[in-house]
């Protein structure tokens, strides 16, 4: 569905290092623009994934094209056109924002103008800053702004969030989103559940080395679990027949004064509305949804 | 500025960022040849030991750069992920160990140009007698001393392991070489295995020089051997990862 416009496109790719399977048959396209998220546990094999797509690991077998390039014998035109953050890839302590931007803009023919990406990316302020001495979120935006200083169509982005703390964290988020808004197509590499739903327009749920999935994430929810509880406290008594009755209701329970009604479809207004017939005050209610978490464990029967 | 440009430029700044290596490299052999200038006072006297002092002060900045900088920077970049960062981009991550080999080989050619003017102009050592020589044994000691350097990086899985390889290469270098003591005042035993070390292959043929012969054939042979088999082996071993 996706031919004609993907610009990645990996099928049946397999890697194997010395005495571990690190990638299976592994296949799934990437539309032109969007943000394509790969999720898994750690180990799960998802950067070697993309350091075959990026043409940084030769896969055993399977084809990859990016760009419509094949990522090794291409690589020379293929790195003016992507830009990569890598896990766990530093820079020299002493060297300055400012100098390595303008160092990683000399390899581009035609590189952004990298002082304007000081500007949109709140770094003005810290361009005569060593590396060593950035906070962790500074360093992650110094590394997005190097994957991007080549304006490139296709950008990797290597658990870019991992080690931050809450408020980096969410810093870091924004500037993903914002990146959405210039267009360029970003494959995201994360275990945060909540980064993937937050930021991926789809995403490869990928565990012990297999696709597991590949979908929106309500997609992914909805897939693995379109229950939805609803909790409230009653003040008096409750007949539990005018609940049971509603056809999207699968279960009631009560336990004490809380009631916890659990069904499908349009749960919660199919609920509140018999209890206003009723008469009945519902209060304290709340409503549970499954998440990308619980989608996780029905995919893979296992804890993430 | 072409890309290879900026690039030796940018990590130029970086070294020289540096205090200590700046120090180590250029500072102290300079120093050295002043303060044993001070105490020795050549005033153009031709002692055999006269030659030791430039020539040690030179041996042991190169050894230093060659053997102990070398291979720390070049492992903590492949460390750091700086070489596999760099091969995402159209750039070669090759360029930058060229970048910093550059960088390494001007830094001695300006402590060794400053070792001899001091030491000549303040101090009246002599000059390198045959500069030829001098000019051979300098050449080949730095691609012995580099490539050497260079293999500990290619080899090291850690920028740690890489700098306690060269700082235990660069110590029993300076003991066999004759840097730590000059030759003439060692057990012949330690000379004769110095003479197929790489520093002290440079050594004794920068001391020749010094003093006027051709350096010996066996010393420019060892040099030689070492640039060719630990560079191919370099070369051929790098993990860039």
């Amino acid at each position: 569905m996706l031919r004609g416009m993907s610009v990645i496109e990996v099928a049946n790719l397999h890697k194997r290092y010395r005495d571990k399977i690190a990638v299976r048959d592994v296949s799934f396209a990437v539309a032109e623009g969007e943000i394509f998220g790969i999720l898994g546990p750690n180990g799960a094999g998802k950067t070697t994934t993309v350091e075959c797509v990026a043409g940084l690991r030769v896969p055993d077998s399977g084809t990859i094209r990016v760009l419509g390039m094949d990522p090794r014998r291409d690589a020379r035109k293929l790195h003016t056109l992507i830009g990569v953050q890598l896990q766990e890839s530093q820079l020299q302590e002493r060297m300055k924002v400012w100098e390595a931007l303008h160092l990683y803009a000399s390899f581009y023919a035609t590189p952004a103008d990298w002082e304007r990406l000081l500007d949109e990316w709140g770094m003005a302020r810290h361009r005569d800053v060593a590396y060593g001495k950035l906070s962790g979120g500074q360093k992650q935006r110094l590394f997005i702004m190097l994957a991007l200083v080549g304006r490139p169509r296709v950008v990797f982005l290597d658990e870019l969030t991992t080690g931050l703390d809450p408020q980096a964290r969410r810093e870091t988020w924004e500037l993903v989103e914002r990146l959405r808004q210039t267009g360029v197509t970003v494959v995201l590499v994360t275990h945060f559940m909540e980064e993937a739903e937050r930021l991926c327009d789809r995403l490869a749920v990928i565990d012990d080395g297999s696709v597991v999935a590949i979908d929106t994430p309500g997609g992914l929810v909805a897939r693995a679990d379109d229950r939805q509880r609803i909790r409230f406290r009653v003040t008096g008594p409750l007949d539990e027949r005018m609940l049971t009755a509603i056809p999207e209701v699968s279960e009631v329970a009560q336990q004490g004064s809380h009631v916890v009604v659990t069904g499908r479809g349009d749960l919660l207004y199919a609920v509140t509305a018999v209890l206003a017939r009723n008469h009945v005050v519902a209060a304290d209610l709340r409503v549970e949804q499954a998440n990308l978490d619980d989608a996780f464990v029905a995919l893979t029967g296992k804890r993430f | 500025m072409p890309a290879t440009g900026t690039l030796t430029f940018t990590e130029l700044k970086i070294f020289l960022r540096d205090p200590a290596s700046t120090i180590v490299t250029i500072a102290l052999p300079v120093a050295i040849v002043a303060v044993f200038g001070a105490i020795a006072k050549p005033g153009g006297e031709q002692d055999p030991i006269m030659t030791y002092f430039p020539t040690m002060a030179l041996a042991l900045g190169l050894a230093q750069l060659a053997l102990n900088l070398t291979p720390t920077t070049l492992a903590g970049y492949r460390e750091k992920g700086i070489l596999r960062r760099m091969s995402t981009t159209p750039m070669n991550p090759a360029r930058l160990l060229t970048a910093q080999l550059l960088i390494s080989v001007g830094l001695a050619v300006v402590a060794a140009v400053l070792v001899i003017l001091v030491g000549h102009l303040a101090f009246k050592f002599t000059l390198p007698q045959n500069f030829g020589g001098f000019l051979a044994a300098f050449v080949l000691g730095c691609t012995a001393l580099f490539a050497v350097g260079l293999l500990v990086a290619a080899v090291a899985p850690t920028a740690r392991i890489a700098t306690g390889v060269g700082v235990g290469l660069f110590f029993v270098s300076l003991v066999f070489g004759g840097v730590f003591m000059p030759a003439e005042n060692l057990p012949p035993f330690i000379v004769r295995v110095g003479d197929y070390t790489p520093l002290g292959a440079t050594m004794q043929s920068l001391r020749d020089s010094w003093s006027g012969t051709m350096p010996e054939m066996l010393h420019l042979g060892v040099l030689g051997a070492y640039t060719v088999v630990a560079g191919l082996a370099a070369a051929r071993l790098f993990r860039w990862e």
